[in-house]
Order: C-alpha cells, then structure tokens, then sequence
C-alpha cells in the first residue's frame, strides 16, 4: 500500500515560521466538477488568491476535469474570465496570472468511464515532470453529489488512490468532499462506506466553508486564549444561545435543487450544528485537528434526539411568500423558476435543541436558518443570566426583560465579537442604559481577511483537517435532525407562513415564548 | 523663555480631538468616528523628512497611536506638539475609522526633554514600538531611557549613512536584550521564502547537504546589507562554512539584489529578478517564476510588526556580520 502521509521527511534547514506563512509540500490539485460554478466562483479565485500572496507551494498544478471538451488554453480562458469576475476583496494582477495560468490543464471525460481516469493519470505524470509536483495528490469533488460514489469508486481501480499500488512513489492522496454528504443519515452511512473502501479516513477532508470562517475560527481563540470567558460558558450563567444564519436573496435558479433539500438539510444540519458544537464544545487538551474533532463530535452526539412527539413544538418550518420589498415585486418560493406550485420546501428552518451534558443541561440552543429575510447575517448570541439581585429596582431595563448581557460573535458580514452590558446614563440619578464594547475585525486588524476557501484549502495541503468534518460528526448531526425531517415529511404545513423580507413564521416566535425568550433582531 | 511642553496637555488636545469629531457626527449624521488603537509607535525622523504617507498606510493596517518626534535645527530652542487624528473610511461602511497621532517638534538643544514627555503619551497595556526612520538619531544619548520601554525597536541600516556603524549599533542593542529589526532584513524575505519553497521539495531538500558556495549579485556598486544579510543567512541555516561571494552588476537597476545562486557537487540552483515584479527560480531542469511584490517602508514596517518578539533567525544572521 502506498504511503498515505506527507513525503517530506526532510527538514527543510531555510524555515522560518515567524516571517514566513506556513509551507506547503508540492500538490497537483484535481478537480472533478472544474467546470462548474463551486470551481468558477470558488476554488480557482481561493487559488489564484493564494499564489498572489505566495502562499501556494513551488511545485504546483491543477488538472480540471469536466465532461465538456476544451483544450488546456480554453479552459485558462474561462478560468481567467471567473477569476476576474468573482476575485474578492483583491487586485487581479495580469503577470501572476500568466504564471499561475501555466500551472492550469484539463482533461475532459466521462466520470463513468474508466478512460477518463486513465487520461488523468497519464496527465498526472506529466505535470509531476513538468511542475515538480513531488508525487502528491489532491482530489476536489465539486460534482453534483450523485457522482461521488461513482468518482471515488473510479479513482480506486485506477490506481489513484491510497489504498492503491502507487505510480508515482512516494506522496499523499487526499480527497476533498463537498457537503451535502447523503441526504439523510442513511445515503450518509452509504456514501461512507464507499469512501473508506478507497481513502483512509485520514486522507479524507469534508468541508464545511462555514468552519473555515475566520470568526469561527476566532472562537476556538476566544473561548480557550482568553481566561475571563470561559468560567462564565456553561448553564449557571448563559440562559440562552441564538443562531441565526439569515439570507437576503432567494433560492434563484436553484429552484429545482433546493426543492429537494429545504434549510433544515442546507443550512441546520450541514453547517449551524457544526457552529453549535464550536460554540458549545469542551476545550480540547490540544489544539490538533482530532482532538478539536473529537470534542466537537462528542457535543454533537450529547445534542438531545428529539421525540417525534416533540418535534412541532421544538422545530418551526417556514416557507417565503411573495411580497413588495423597496418598490420590487419578490416572488413566492412556490413561484420561483422549476418550483413546484405546492412544494413542501422549508426555506425558513428553526429549532430548539438542548445538550444533554453538565456544562449545558437546560439552556436552549435555538438555530434559525431562512431565505429572503431582511437581511444577510451569520451571527451567535450568548444570552447571560440576569444578575441574581438588583439594587437599581424600579429602574426600567427596556426590552432586555432583565438581561442585560449579551455577547454576539457576528460570522459575517463586518465579522466581529460584540459585548451589551448596562452603563450609567450621565446625569442626576441612577439611569442606566445598555451600552455595546465592539471589536470589529475590519478595524482592529486591517489586513484582508482570507475567504474560507483560501483557508480550508491551505488546511488541506497542510493536511490540518481540524476545520474539516469527520464522519462520526456528518452521522451525529444527521441523527439529530433525522425525526425533525421524518415528521416534516409527514406533515402537511400552510405554506406559505412567512413574508419574503420578514424575520420568518409566527410559529418561530412562539417557539421562544414558550420558555420565555424572543429572537434577537440580528 | 525656555520652551516647555506637558504630555497632560497633549493629551487634553487629543481628547479634544476626539469630542469634536464625534460631535461632527452626530450633526452629520455620519455615524461619527470609531478610534482604533492597538499599539504605540514612536516615529523617529529627522528634519523635514515626510513619513505622512507611511504612517497613512501603516495605521489603515495597524491602527495606533503614533508618536512622531520630529528632530530639527532651528535658529532658537523649540519643543511643540499637537494632537491629529488620521482617519479613512473603509470600503462600504459609512463611519470612519481613526487613529491618533501626536506630533512632537524638537530642536537638538531640546531633545533631552522629550523623553519625559513620551513617558507620558503612552497608551496603557498596548506594545510600544520605536521606528528610528533616521539611524543616527538612535546614537542620541537622549533616548537612552525611553529604549528600555520598547517592544520593539526598528532602523534600516540600508538607508543609513553608515550602515556598519548601525549594524554594530544593532548588535550592541541586541546584546542588551533589545527586540530589533533592521527593514534591509524585512527587504529579503520574499528571497528567503524563495529559497525555502525551492527547498519544499524532497529532491531539492535532499541536495541541500551539497552545497559550498553561494553568490549574490547585486546592482550597486558596494555590497549593500541586504545582500550580506541574504549570503549569511543562506549560510547559516546550512549550519555550516560555505564559499560567500558578492559580485557588483554595477548597472543601476529598481532592484537592489540581482540574483541568488547556490553551487555545490551536482547541485546549481539560481533565483534571479526578471523585472521589478517578478524572479524566475531554476534548479535541477526545473523553471518557474514567482511575484516579488513592491515592497514600500509600510509594507516592510508591517512585517516587523508582525514580530514583537526577539526574531532568533535575524539574531542569529546579525551577530554574523
């Protein structure tokens, strides 16, 4: 069997951890899916990006696969023009892209064919040769997901995989999964299985974009750098926790896609359950990606399993109809292109979880995801508890029900951690009014924050998957919406519940004022 | 009348500063300023050296509060300060962002004052860092008790007069237990990182052991720091002796170091500038180029910022000259 780990064994004697960013073996990158809009939008501006700021290895290639025939100039062209339009927050430098646009080929293929695989690996040893790529591989699946069985499968019998005899010497495989990984927890389990028959799971990095956030990542910094927080993370002094991933737009011409998904699926289960467990998981005794990996798992796996009984209270589903919003006419979801007209779709999801461990039993975790809210905004709020006795009775609170603490981690946009407390009101007499400490990225650190593609796939190369899901987690979350999704489905909802630009169904509201809470208005 | 100046008022002025801004706002409606301060940064200049546009970029990246103390002859002893406040508005947001900078206006004959002045500008628990833009003024006893409170303390021996005498200056600062930076370091990063990805790659890094003999080329026509910084610093991570030779292209070009080659038994590897953004790396039938960047005094200052802490590879190369 081929080794599966780095090849580098020598100790590079010209490092220089304080002023150089991190090293990068040498990697040809495969793309299956390259001519699709993940690659387009994506992965080559991440790529690009990073060989502006040098950060890509020396010996370096992409080879980009697709079914539509293009010569390796085509296919640059087309990279050059999506690199331009969608590069973000960056310059676009011409010379850099001439050099970088060299180390760009193509193969077309059939993913089905076998052929397609043996012209990838004739292509393979050529750009070993020709850019020094040092035997290492890298495989992105950004194909539709129905052909990642089928991929993997292929790469195996081909002798591209680790679990195969190995052509190139010495180097690494690994293979990049993009989510959704299955539909349900059993397609989950199945397309696993598929996996570990070819890529052990070391080798095999499942991104989640969301983790690779630099203000989620910020709360790993947050949580365990700083000794003031942390004492205060548990049930004695938070009440509550609110997530909300929010999105301004519609589902556009994902109409068809999404019909069959539904934020439940897109957004709880594939990515804010994931947040949750950073949120809430226990510090782990190294910062090293399966220790990380582990604690995270572990409070996915302590997340209550909701009884079907339960789940209408505990879980709202909403769907957006149509509405005026600044003068233009916004379309129902049931109106949207290749929607069925009584589509079933939750494009508004909610629920109600609870963590059934020491640190966190009884405080809510209520998780909002929707399309066409009024605004786009990823954020968590960590509601702390009243004080236990106040000497400024008779003095109102406002709207903070006596709360006056609350700290906000904002995901995106303008990322940053944001901390409400009480202040004296100047003047005579004792009147207080909640003040907000800021710490906002942008300004505190003013260099450009690196997308969470140019993150996760510096990771990759590094072979740090600690930002990366682990199959054990994609299972544990599954399970935890899998009766929120069964009886879902059994249940015939009002759609739609929700005006598009409003903050989703009334439903959702009350499921706060149940235990005496409300969404915050992000 | 002797000149006098009180780091309370100074102080009382930046206040000042902040109110009316704020006030600003509210009449606006702008949303007012956000004051950003991470760090302390004295700037050391001499005469009428503008630093303006360096400080512009350097605290849109690292907002701080910056300490510019302008040494100057004048016909009678003067010692002035004012309070400013540098702010810009970031791409899509509607309120400024700004940082503050007090500017302070010596005569030689006023210097030792300073000092007492400084101690009082301080923002509290933030690094101070000190940026002798003109090496020779490092030589003032003057500063001898505010360098102690530096995190860190920065020259660049390129532009000095005398760069030997900085770098020995340097090396006695360092001796002392002084964090320092010379920018002629920070200029040859982007070749050590060059080196160090050649190096990346297991055929290349099993050669290294070959190596015996290393030459810079460079455009000037003396041996600038940086050249001898690169040589040395090749030759230590080697760990060991290795032939260094320093060749002059004597054509003047926007560039400082031509060109990097390391030599040894069945090894050549060459990292040579194709044009002002660009270096081209050869070894082993193997040819690709990289980006060189432009580097400016704030781009240079931002790495040293970067490293507050003692910087073990430039101590170990420093002591070496």
């Amino acid at each position: 069997m081929a080794d599966s780990s780095s090849n580098s064994s020598l100790a590079n004697p010209f490092e220089d951890p304080l002023r150089f960013q991190r090293r990068l073996e040498p990697v040809a990158l495969v793309i299956f899916g390259a001519n699709g809009d993940l690659t387009m939008r994506k992965l080559l501006p991440a790529l690009y990006r990073l060989a502006y700021e040098r950060r890509l290895p020396a010996g370096f290639a992409v080879i980009g696969n697709s079914r539509t025939p293009m010569t390796d100039d085509a296919f640059r062209q087309k990279m050059y023009e999506s690199v331009k339009q969608f590069l973000e927050d960056s310059a676009f430098d011409e010379d850099l892209w001439m050099e970088f646009a060299r180390k760009l080929h193509y193969i077309a293929g059939d993913l089905n064919d076998p052929a397609c695989y043996e012209a990838i690996k004739a292509k393979l040893a050529e750009v070993d040769q020709d850019h020094a790529t040092g035997g290492n591989i890298l495989y992105y699946l950004s194909t539709q997901p129905s052909y990642y069985a089928p991929v993997i499968e292929h790469l195996g019998a081909a002798g591209l995989a680790p679990k195969s005899a190995n052509p190139f010497g010495a180097g690494y495989r690994r293979l990049v999964i993009e989510k959704p990984f299955g539909h349900d927890l059993e397609t989950a389990r199945t397309l696993n299985d598929v996996v570990q028959r070819v890529f052990p799971e070391q080798d095999v990095y499942r991104i989640d974009h969301y983790l690779g956030k630099e203000t989620v990542q910020n709360v790993f910094a947050f949580r365990f750098g700083n000794g003031i927080f942390e004492p205060l993370w548990d049930r004695r002094y938070v009440n509550h926790v609110q997530i909300t991933a929010a999105e301004s737009i519609g589902v556009g011409g994902r109409g068809a896609f999404y019909q069959e998904t539904g934020a439940l699926r897109d957004m709880i289960q594939g990515h804010l359950l994931q947040i949750m467990a950073t949120v809430a998981m226990e510090p782990s005794a190294v910062f090293e990606p399966d220790a990380v990996r582990d604690e995270r798992a572990k409070l996915l796996r302590s997340i209550r399993i909701m009884k079907d009984s339960e789940v209408l209270a505990n879980a709202v589903p909403g769907q957006y109809g149509p509405a005026r919003i600044g003068g233009e006419e916004i379309k129902g979801f049931r109106q949207e292109d290749k929607v069925s007209p009584d589509a079933q779709t939750d494009t508004f999801a909610s629920a109600t979880f609870f963590v059934d461990n020491w640190r966190w039993a009884g405080v809510p975790f209520y998780i909002r995801s929707g399309k066409r809210l009024p605004k786009r905004v990823t954020e968590i709020a960590i509601q702390f508890n009243e004080a236990p006795h106040s000497v400024f009775s008779g003095e109102p609170l406002g709207s903070f029900g006596g709360r006056p603490n609350m700290l906000i981690l904002r995901i995106q946009p303008e990322e940053g951690i944001s901390l409400r407390f009480l202040s004296k009101q100047p003047g005579t007499g004792m009147r207080l009014r909640p003040v907000s400490m800021d710490f906002n990225y942008g300004t505190s650190f003013g260099a450009r924050t690196p997308t969470a593609y140019e993150t996760l796939l510096v990771d990759v190369m590094a072979g740090d998957s600690t930002l990366y899901t682990r199959q054990d987690m994609v299972e544990a979350s599954w399970q935890v919406v899998r009766p929120i999704m069964e009886v879902w489905g059994n249940t015939k909802f009002d759609f739609p519940n929700y005006e598009a630009g409003s903050w989703g169904p009334r439903a959702a509201e009350e499921m706060l004022g149940r235990h005496g809470h409300q969404w915050r208005t992000p | 009348m002797a000149a006098t100046l009180q780091a309370d008022k100074l102080l009382r002025d930046l206040a000042n500063v902040w109110e009316e801004m704020g006030k600003q706002g509210v009449e606006d409606k702008s949303g007012g300023v956000l004051r950003a301060c991470a760090m302390n940064l004295l700037v050391c200049v001499e005469g009428d050296v503008e630093v303006g546009e360096t400080l512009a970029d350097l605290v849109h990246e690292f907002p701080s509060r910056v300490i510019v103390l302008r040494v100057k002859k004048t016909s009678k002893p003067t010692l002035e300060g004012r309070a400013i406040a540098q702010c810009w508005m970031p791409f899509g947001r509607r309120q400024q962002i700004c940082a503050e900078q007090i500017e302070l206006m010596a005569s030689p004959d006023t210097l030792r004052d300073t000092p007492s002045v400084i101690r009082g500008l301080w923002a509290s628990e933030l690094p101070i860092v000190m940026w002798f833009r003109h090496a020779g003024l490092l030589r003032y006893p003057e500063f001898a008790t505010l360098l102690p409170m530096a995190h860190k303390v920065i020259v660049d021996s390129r532009d000095s007069e005398d760069p030997e005498r900085t770098i020995t200056e340097l090396q006695a600062l360092q001796q002392k237990g002084h964090a320092v930076g010379d920018l002629a370091w920070s200029r040859i990063t982007r070749w050590r990182e060059s080196v160090a990805q050649m190096f990346d790659h297991p055929s290349c890094a099993a050669k290294s052991g070959a190596i015996n003999a290393i030459t810079v080329t460079h455009t000037s026509l003396s041996t600038p720091t940086t050249s001898r910084y690169l040589a040395e610093w090749v030759a230590s991570s080697l760990g060991r002796d290795v032939a260094i030779e320093y060749k002059s292209l004597s054509q003047p070009r926007a560039w400082e170091i031509h060109s990097l080659e390391l030599r040894g038994d069945g090894f050549a590897a060459t990292i040579t500038r194709k044009d002002a953004n660009q270096v081209e790396i050869r070894w082993d039938g193997y040819t690709s180029a990289l980006m060189f960047p432009k580097l400016t005094p704030s781009t240079l200052l931002l790495e040293e910022f970067e490293v507050l802490d003692r910087d073990p590879i430039f101590e170990r190369v420093l002591a070496r000259l």
